[in-house]
């Protein structure tokens, strides 16, 4: 649903969609400003830090997609991170954030131009 | 009728009273507020056209509805510590009306004015009816002056508006009107009782026992409904009304009595009525759902924690396993023995057989549970499962990979190495033999080559030494090819690894040491001899015609000994009839041999004649061409004629070990060629069951796999039975089997087949509950997913490839084009159902992205918005709340776990459920 309303006209081509891409992101905010995106999972957790919402009009937009799989935080490795430890060493992180970041492409995404109108219609197999 | 009267007129004396009171502007508003009174009460039709003649000729309405709009106007003035006595009065200065709007609401209404004056009345109830109008509502023809001055049919009629638009109208029961929607829920409600009948909001609820019934329904403890009967209207209503007040904090808004004599009750006022007991029950039920949603979603979490640790344990210890099992396959060390070789083959069957099955059963779980986890994961909108490292998915399959390889290796390595002892064993046996053969031979020669007799001898002697000399080189050229028969074996012995191999290389050295000495004695003899020959002369044609016959029927005499002897080892009954043919061709050569020893013995016995015929004796007896002598060629004809009946003995019981061998090939594919087709029916059996959505519901697949896991249960014995047999045949040294296609090592993996193939159909069906049950896809919908799927999987693998997959999709209506856009939509799509890049879409994941936009979107908003609804709007919640609406265990979860609430006006005791929903999630707002 963001990632529409993200993608900025300026952005690079859309990265090939038929694998996972690995993407250096950097943001940058004004003091006192929020990244402007939700964290989920962490080591403590068992999951992937993971981006699972991006606010409008945010350092983050544009930039970041819901589904990102975070893998290092300004060049550290984050895979063994706690929830809160990432959290910290983000919030913390000044006026810059570098994030490496595993992009699946985002087909919930992007899709709602080739869903069928309505419910799905199943042909009849066989007949 | 009459008592209406007297009641009505006892009211509207004890509200001018309280109006007497209440203000100066009694006198100015007295004329006003019985404008429309004397038409009223008189019963003068004609003057009041303007208003329903129904409702104005009746003055019970106005009553109840008085009695009832008073009480309801209270039930939220008491929010704000205050109340009203007289529906017109008390409201006419706007201010309590005001007020009242804003209890109602929960929103502030502009700053009253505080003047007395009768237009600050009138802007102030004209503020009030602005708000009203702000509401969507539309006030046809109530002005504020009518208010102001106490007109109640208009300050009624107000009220009424302002309880459709704040109680009744947000009541919708399947898109219906308001109104409608009420009497649906009533209807619902009141469906079990047999003796309540909800058509109207008059009639149906004269007798009370639809209050009884509503109350009933939700709070059964609170009334002994069975006692109830439709003969006593005013018990029931009041024992309703009662309990209303007392349990529900209801107040009374309607008057038993009014609704018994009354000929119909007043619709307004029941409405007014029954919308606070909707109110009542469904905020009741509000907090139910969100309690609920709750516990479903700790639920949910301490689910998933608990497959994760599993997983954990599952996979270290597998990989632990695997870890100390691999060495042990992958030594291929050996103490170069049979019986070594033997010990390490049985423990290896020990392994297959009993430490590695319950392995395999317990990677097929951790896959299932892996696969489980992260469906729930998905369907509950968290972040994939990630696994300590080392310990992916991959991880583990590839260790698993290693050690099947490590598995084939060894036995492919053990078998070799068996066959390779084996036949070394045999080779060495023929050593000993040949050799043991050739020392006898060479016994003696080398001190008769180096004798020097021929100096001291007669001619004759000489000559007969001279001829034996010949002889003995002739010999020794027979015998040239057994040593060198010996050093190709023990050659052999030494490039296949024999154990043994210092004592085979002596023994050898030391025949070929001998044979080369004997060789260069022979040659010195020779001459010596052929020096002496000018000297010497003698002949004995008798003894030189023994001689020569003797020696070649001699060496004969060794060589069929020797083959008669021979070991031998075959692998079939062909070789051991070619074996056989080759003994009867021997046998058949017999009589020329035996002709051939007569003959010898026959020249022998002429000698004896001659030397008695002659009367010789000595030195000329001794054939001085030979050292052979036909008592020596006797012995040895006697062993070869013994020697022949123990071949054919050993021959015959070589075809028997063939049949036996034979037999055992036949019992091992009788068996063989049972299992493989059944193993296959069952392979092709759960992949027909996993692709009949068409026919069979979930539950049903379930049931046939499991049935078909007992069936593997029942036929586990004939494996094993196999094994037995295959067990014999190895030990028996049989390498092949032409009866039957299949070997140990295909059934092997057939079965094991089987049983990964069953674990991941059970496994997918019951993911597929679960995702039909999270998701609330009805039977249908996944009956017709199923039949779609199943269309376009052409290949029966109950997986579509990326083409399957993508023609089913165009079927469906999905715009794919055939373009880059088309390509790369697509490929989104991919990497959405298949995150693993396996290159196949399973069932689940499609049925996933088919009803994607129908995942309720599970997030900690939800929760803290559930958590709000039981904290009755408050940002904290107290462990009081917590357990008084959610079951024990949850609750002390919740309690042990939520931090105190340190926002401002917090009492003691506040729990922060914010953070704590969040953590749940473990979600941080960056």
């Amino acid at each position: 649903m963001y990632a529409m309303v993200m993608s900025p006209p300026s952005a690079p081509a859309a990265p090939q969609p038929s694998a996972p891409s690995t993407i250096d992101v950097a943001l940058h905010r004004s003091p006192d400003q929020r990244w402007g995106f939700r964290l989920q999972g962490g080591a403590d957790y068992r999951t992937q830090l993971t981006v699972m919402r991006v606010e409008p009009n945010s350092p983050a937009q544009g930039k970041l997609r819901v589904g990102d799989a975070i893998q290092t935080v300004n060049g550290k490795k984050s895979r063994q991170l706690s929830h809160a430890q990432a959290s910290e060493v983000i919030k913390e992180s000044g006026n810059s954030l570098k994030l490496t970041i595993v992009r699946e492409p985002n087909a919930a995404a992007c899709l709602d131009h080739i869903r069928p109108s309505g419910k799905p219609k199943f042909s009849r197999p066989g007949s | 009728l009459h008592l209406g009267y007297l009641v009505q007129f006892g009211i509207l004396s004890l509200s001018s009273l309280s109006m007497a009171n209440s203000g100066q502007y009694y006198n100015s508003n007295n004329g006003s507020a019985y404008n429309n009174g004397p038409g009223y009460y008189d019963g003068e039709e004609e003057e009041e056209e303007e208003w329903n003649r129904e409702d104005f000729l009746d003055p019970v309405w106005e009553i109840q509805q008085k009695k009832t709009f008073t009480a309801w106007i209270n039930s939220f003035l008491r929010k704000a510590d205050t109340s009203i006595e007289d529906i017109t009065q008390d409201l006419c200065s706007g201010l309590k009306l005001m007020l009242l709007l804003e209890v109602i609401s929960g929103e502030a209404l502009p700053k009253p004015e505080r003047g007395r004056m009768r237009f600050h009345k009138i802007n102030n109830v004209n503020k009030a009816l602005e708000f009203i109008e702000r509401k969507g509502v539309q006030l046809v023809s109530i002005g504020a002056e009518e208010i102001v001055d106490g007109n109640v049919k208009m300050t009624l009629g107000m009220i009424w508006t302002i309880i459709l638009r704040f109680a009744i109208q947000d009541i919708t029961v399947e898109e219906m009107t308001a109104k409608e929607g009420l009497l649906l829920w009533c209807q619902r409600k009141t469906a079990p009782y047999k003796n309540v009948n909800v058509q109207n909001f008059h009639m149906s609820f004269q007798d009370g026992l639809a209050f009884c019934a509503l109350i009933h329904r939700h709070r059964p403890e609170l009334i002994d409904y069975d006692k109830l009967s439709k003969d006593n209207p005013l018990e029931n209503l009041n024992l309703a009304f009662d309990v209303a007040e007392k349990h529900l904090d209801i107040p009374r808004m309607l008057d038993p009595e009014d609704m018994v004599n009354n000929v119909k009750p007043d619709e307004r006022s029941v409405m007014t009525y029954v919308s606070a007991y909707y109110h009542a029950f469904s905020g009741a039920q509000k907090a139910e759902t969100a309690a609920n949603r709750i516990c479903k979603v700790l639920r949910v979490n301490q689910e998933n924690e608990k497959l994760m640790d599993l997983y954990e344990r599952l996979a270290s210890d597998l990989l632990a396993w695997i870890k100390r099992t691999r060495p042990i396959l992958e030594d291929r060390s050996t103490d170069n023995t049979l019986d070594g070789v033997r010990d390490r083959l049985n423990q290896f069957r020990d392994y297959r057989r009993a430490e590695k099955p319950p392995k395999l059963e317990e990677k097929a779980l951790l896959e299932t549970t892996f696969n489980t986890l992260q469906t729930r994961l998905r369907l509950s909108n968290r972040p994939a499962y990630l696994p300590t490292e080392g310990k992916l998915v991959s991880d583990i399959a590839n260790a698993w990979k290693g050690l099947e390889k490590a598995e084939k290796g060894f036995e492919e390595w053990m078998l070799a190495e068996m066959q390779r002892l084996h036949r070394l064993e045999n080779l060495y046996k023929k050593f000993v033999l040949k050799c043991g053969n050739h020392e006898a031979w060479m016994e003696g020669k080398e001190a008769q080559q180096q004798s020097q007799d021929f100096k001291s001898c007669k001619l004759n002697d000489l000559k007969a030494m001279m001829n034996k000399q010949v002889a003995f080189e002739a010999d020794l050229g027979a015998h040239q090819e057994r040593v060198e028969q010996i050093c190709k074996i023990a050659e052999d012995l030494n490039s296949l690894g024999y154990h043994d191999l210092d004592s085979v290389n002596s023994r050898c050295q030391a025949i070929c040491g001998a044979w080369d000495r004997l060789g260069v004695l022979s040659t010195t003899r020779s001459r010596a001899l052929r020096e002496a020959e000018q000297v010497l002369e003698s002949l004995d044609q008798l003894h030189l015609q023994f001689a020569k016959r003797a020696a070649p029927f001699n060496n004969w005499l060794d060589g069929a000994n020797e083959d008669l002897m021979d070991f031998f080892i075959v692998y079939s009954v062909q070789e051991v009839d070619s074996l056989q043919a080759a003994h009867s061709e021997f046998r058949a050569s017999l009589p020329a041999a035996e002709a051939e020893h007569r003959a010898i013995a026959q020249i022998d016995a002429e000698v004896r004649e001659l030397a008695a015929a002659h009367g010789l004796s000595g030195d000329a007896l001794i054939n001085p061409y030979t050292g052979l002598t036909a008592r020596e060629l006797a012995i040895k004809w006697d062993e070869v004629s013994a020697r022949v009946p123990a071949r054919d003995q050993s021959l015959q019981q070589e075809v028997a070990r063939q049949h036996q061998n034979e037999r055992l090939r036949r019992q091992f594919a009788d068996l063989a060629n049972v299992a493989g087709p059944w193993i296959e029916q069952r392979l092709d059996g759960v992949s027909s069951i996993c692709s009949s959505g068409r026919q069979l519901s979930l539950e049903e697949q379930d049931r046939r796999l499991n049935a078909i896991q007992d069936e593997l249960q029942g036929f586990k014995s004939n494996i094993e039975e196999m094994e037995r047999v295959n067990q014999s045949i190895q030990e028996a040294f049989i390498f092949d089997n032409p009866h039957s296609p299949y070997t140990m090592e295909t059934i092997r993996v057939g079965w094991e087949q089987l049983h990964t193939s069953i674990a991941k159909a059970l496994n997918e069906v019951a993911n597929q509950i679960l995702m039909r049950d999270s998701k609330g896809i009805t039977n249908d919908e996944m009956t017709e997913f199923r039949k779609c799927f199943n269309h376009f999987d052409k290949s029966k693998t109950r997986r579509l490839d990326p083409i399957e997959f993508k023609a089913c999709l165009v079927s469906l209506g999905y715009n794919i084009r055939n373009d880059r856009q088309g390509e790369q939509d697509f490929a989104r799509i991919m990497a959405l159902v298949d995150p693993n890049r396996t290159g196949q879409v399973g069932f689940d994941a499609f049925v996933d992205f088919m009803t994607s936009e129908k995942t309720d979107q599970n997030t900690a908003d939800q929760i803290i918005q559930s958590f709000r609804i039981l904290a009755g709007d408050l940002p904290y919640v107290t462990s009081e709340v917590l357990r008084r609406e959610l079951p024990p265990d949850q609750a002390e979860y919740c309690i042990q776990r939520m931090s105190p609430y340190g926002g401002p006006d917090a009492p003691p005791g506040a729990l922060d459920y914010t953070t704590f929903s969040a953590t749940l999630y473990g979600e941080t707002d960056l």
